[in-house]
């Protein structure tokens, strides 16, 4: 196997955001029972050392293309883009408005006096969101409006770190309850 | 990870927590976010007839660096001209706090959020 592949080409599947997910799995089981260093207990140092390197492989190429985020910023670094860079801090002013807002429900929430129902009309709000973020990335990469389609992957980066936080604060809570 | 004294004082007593009215003509207001930790901030100034910063504002959702690094800014730019607050730089606030390098990306946010304050500012005077 040829480690200097791109995920998409190792897997078989073409180069969109678009994936599928049982697709991907079952590819990736094959490859992985294929390559696994158990099989090359009495092959040469050289082969035993690439199962190794190729295992690697395999596992960082599908957590990549099984995260939404991951893939997308993936997708964007294949065509030349680094759109998580550190400098990139500038975002459209009503999407970070909205963050602001949604932090400070998260904030709120153990003041709540109807809380189950408050977290889970939250993460339902979220996931929202979060799937007609990834729809904006799809449609822009797709027509090949790659500025657009980073500043679609920045915002589904914030989702799901606000999704992270979200779920942290109703652990905390429901352990106090 | 550690957090030097200089962080844990800010995230323990920040200043200048709070909002001004952004309608505000003497008002900018700036606004940004860090993608790769998730992290947002919105910064404000208020600024004199004589173009003296004289009272700045802050909101942070994120790390205690973070945190720190925008309370530092707006204790900073008080009695700043508009000029020399735009002169501000990240590497003077990571020094200031002494940021360790992964915390390096709080100080480009608060660098970035004055500057974003200062355009929003004079987009409003012209």
């Amino acid at each position: 196997m040829d480690i200097k592949q791109n995920f998409f080409q190792l897997y078989s599947l073409p180069r969109c955001y678009a994936v599928d997910l049982s697709q991907l799995q079952n590819r990736h089981r094959q490859l992985q029972r294929k390559f696994h260093p158990d099989r090359y207990v009495t092959a040469t140092t050289a082969d035993q050392r690439l199962a190794v390197q190729v295992t690697a492989y395999l596992n960082q190429a599908f957590k990549t293309l099984k995260n939404p985020v991951a893939r997308g910023v993936y997708l964007l670094e294949l065509a030349g883009l680094e759109p998580l860079a550190v400098s990139k801090t500038q975002m459209p002013a009503d999407f970070l408005l909205q963050q602001i807002s949604l932090r400070e429900s998260i904030d709120d929430l153990p003041k709540s006096l109807n809380m189950d129902q408050d977290i889970s009309e939250l993460f339902n709000r979220l996931q929202q969101q979060y799937k007609a973020i990834e729809i904006e990335f799809a449609n822009t990469y797709g027509n090949g409006e790659l500025s657009k389609a980073e500043v679609a992957i920045r915002k589904l980066q914030f989702m799901e770190r606000l999704e992270q936080q979200l779920q942290l604060q109703a652990e905390v809570l429901m352990e106090l309850k | 990870m550690a957090y030097s004294d200089q962080v844990i004082d800010h995230y323990e007593n920040p200043r200048n927590v709070g909002k001004m009215d952004e309608k505000d003509a003497g008002v900018g207001t700036g606004m940004v976010g860090a993608p790769a930790c998730g992290d947002v901030m919105r910064l404000q100034i208020k600024v004199s007839d004589e173009g003296v910063i004289e009272d700045a504002k802050f909101k942070t959702y994120g790390c205690g660096s973070a945190i720190a690094s925008s309370s530092l800014v707006t204790e900073w730019v008080k009695g700043m001209t508009v000029d020399q607050a735009q002169q501000i730089r990240n590497t003077a606030i990571s020094q200031e706090l002494a940021l360790p390098p992964v915390k390096i990306h709080c100080s480009v946010l608060a660098e970035d959020a004055i500057k974003a304050a200062i355009n929003d500012y004079k987009s409003k005077q012209s």
